[in-house]
C-alpha cells in the first residue's frame, strides 16, 4: 500500500477511536456487564424499604458565573412515597404520595393530582423509577452504562416528547458499595445543567407514613 | 391640590437609573406568579449583562427553566428560552413589557413632569398610550413605588411597590395589575 493511502488509514483509525473516547463521560469506561450490574440494582431495590438523606442542589446557568446552591432532605418509602425539602436558602417541600402532589413554599400550598397532570406523573414516575432502580427498564429512556472505581453511572436520554422539552439527559451514580444514588445530574436541552449530590444516606430506617402525608 | 407645581424637562443622567444597573453579580428573587388562578413559583435571576441589558432567567425551586430573557439595549428583546406552555404571543408580550416597566430599561420617554407630593419626588413620563410614575422617597430618595396609568381618567393598570430595602437593592417587590389577573411578589434571596 502507498505509503499516504496508509498514513491516511491510520490517521482515520486513531481520529475514530478518540471520537469514541470523547464520546465518554471523562474518567469513565462503558459498563459491559449491565447484566449483573442490574440484577444487583434489582435486588437491593427490592430489600430497600426506605431511604433518607441531606441533597445538594447545584443549580448551572449559562448566563451565570456563579451556581445557585440549594440544600435540604430527602426521603422516599415503599412503594411510591417521596418526600424532597428545600431548607436553605428557601423553605419549599414537595410530598408525593400514590397519585398525589402536595407542594407548600413560603406563599402558600397546593395539591395536584398526577392523573389529571401529565407532567407530574411523568416527573413522579421517573423519580421513583430511578430510587427503585426500575428506571433501567423503562423503555421511555435511551440508556447508557459506564463505571469508575466508586461509582457505575448510567446515563438516560428522554425518548418522550413531553420529557424531552425539559429534560436532555440525566445521569445517575451509583455508590458501587451499597448500589444506592449518590449524584445525579440533569442537562437541560439549552445545556443548563443542575447537580445533586446525597449525602447522610441512611437505608431502611424507619420513617413514619407522617412524613408523606397529604392533608 | 396639595404639592409643587410640574416641571417637565429632559431627565438628567443619573435619574430614573434601573434598580439592577449592576457589574457584581445577578440578583436573585424567590418569586412567585399569580397568573388567572394559576400559580407559578420558583427564582427570578436578573443580571446586567451589558450597559442597558438584562437577562432575566426564571427556574422552578428543583432547577427547570422555564425562561430565558433578554432585555435591551432599547427595544430589543429576545427569547432565549421558554417552555411550550408560556410559549404564546400574549404571555411573552405581557412578561416583556412588566419587565421593561421592572428594569426602567427602557424609559418610555426622555423627558419627565418632576414634582413633590405628601413625601415623594414624583417623575410623570408620558408615552404613546400610557403614563408612567416614579415615586423616590424625599427622605432617603429610594424608589419606593411605579404606577402606570393610561385613558382620560388615569386608570391604574399596573404598580409596582419596592419595600425593605437592603442597601440599595430592595428586598420585596410586588407587581399587580389592574386590568387582568396577574400579579408577581418577589423576596431577595441573595445579590
Amino acid at each position: 500500500m502507498r505509503l499516504i493511502k496508509k498514513f491516511g488509514i491510520v490517521l482515520s483509525l486513531f481520529f475514530g477511536l478518540t471520537a469514541i473516547a470523547y464520546s465518554q463521560p471523562k474518567g469513565f469506561t462503558v459498563l459491559t456487564d449491565t447484566v449483573t450490574f442490574k440484577n444487583n440494582l434489582s435486588k437491593t431495590a427490592k430489600e430497600t424499604k426506605t431511604i433518607q438523606s441531606d441533597f445538594v442542589q447545584e443549580k448551572n446557568l449559562s448566563v451565570l458565573t456563579e451556581k445557585i446552591i440549594t440544600k435540604g432532605t430527602f426521603m422516599f418509602k415503599k412503594d411510591n412515597m417521596l418526600r424532597w425539602q428545600y431548607t436553605d436558602p428557601f423553605q419549599y417541600l414537595i410530598i408525593m404520595n400514590k397519585n398525589k402532589v402536595y407542594i407548600k413554599d413560603d406563599n402558600r400550598e397546593n395539591k395536584y393530582d398526577t392523573q389529571s397532570n401529565k407532567m407530574f406523573q411523568e416527573i413522579n414516575n421517573m423519580i421513583v423509577n430511578s430510587v427503585q432502580g426500575d428506571v433501567l427498564n423503562s423503555k421511555d429512556y435511551a440508556i447508557k452504562y459506564y463505571q469508575n472505581d466508586t461509582y457505575y453511572l448510567v446515563d438516560l436520554t428522554p425518548l418522550n416528547k413531553n420529557m424531552k422539552g425539559f429534560l436532555k439527559s440525566i445521569s445517575l451514580y451509583f455508590d458501587k458499595k451499597d448500589f444506592t444514588v449518590s449524584k445525579l445530574t440533569m442537562t437541560e436541552p439549552s445545556g443548563d445543567y443542575t447537580n445533586i449530590a446525597f449525602t447522610n444516606k441512611k437505608v431502611n430506617a424507619e420513617i413514619s407514613d407522617e412524613k408523606f402525608h397529604i392533608k | 391640590m396639595a404639592g409643587t407645581g410640574e416641571d417637565r424637562r429632559p431627565l438628567k443622567a443619573g435619574e430614573l437609573v434601573s434598580l439592577f444597573k449592576s457589574d457584581s453579580g445577578a440578583f436573585i428573587y424567590k418569586t412567585a406568579v399569580d397568573v388567572y388562578g394559576r400559580y407559578l413559583s420558583g427564582l427570578l435571576i436578573i443580571k446586567n449583562t451589558d450597559p442597558d441589558v438584562y437577562r432575566l432567567v426564571f427556574t422552578t425551586e428543583v432547577g427547570v427553566k422555564l425562561f430565558d430573557f433578554e432585555l435591551g439595549p432599547g427595544d430589543f428583546f429576545k427569547v432565549h428560552h421558554v417552555i411550550d406552555q408560556m410559549n404564546k404571543k400574549v404571555v411573552l408580550n405581557l412578561l416583556r413589557d412588566d419587565f421593561r416597566l421592572l428594569l426602567m430599561n427602557p424609559l418610555i420617554a426622555s423627558e419627565a413632569a418632576v414634582s413633590r407630593d405628601a413625601g415623594y419626588v414624583i417623575y410623570r413620563l408620558r408615552g404613546k398610550k400610557e403614563e408612567n410614575a416614579y415615586f423616590y422617597n424625599l427622605e432617603d430618595g429610594l424608589l419606593s413605588r411605579i404606577v402606570t396609568t393610561y385613558g382620560k381618567k388615569s386608570k391604574v393598570k399596573v404598580e409596582i411597590v419596592f419595600s425593605d430595602y437592603a442597601g440599595n437593592v430592595p428586598s420585596t417587590i410586588v407587581l399587580d395589575h389592574q386590568n387582568i389577573k396577574l400579579s408577581i411578589k418577589m423576596s431577595l434571596l441573595k445579590r
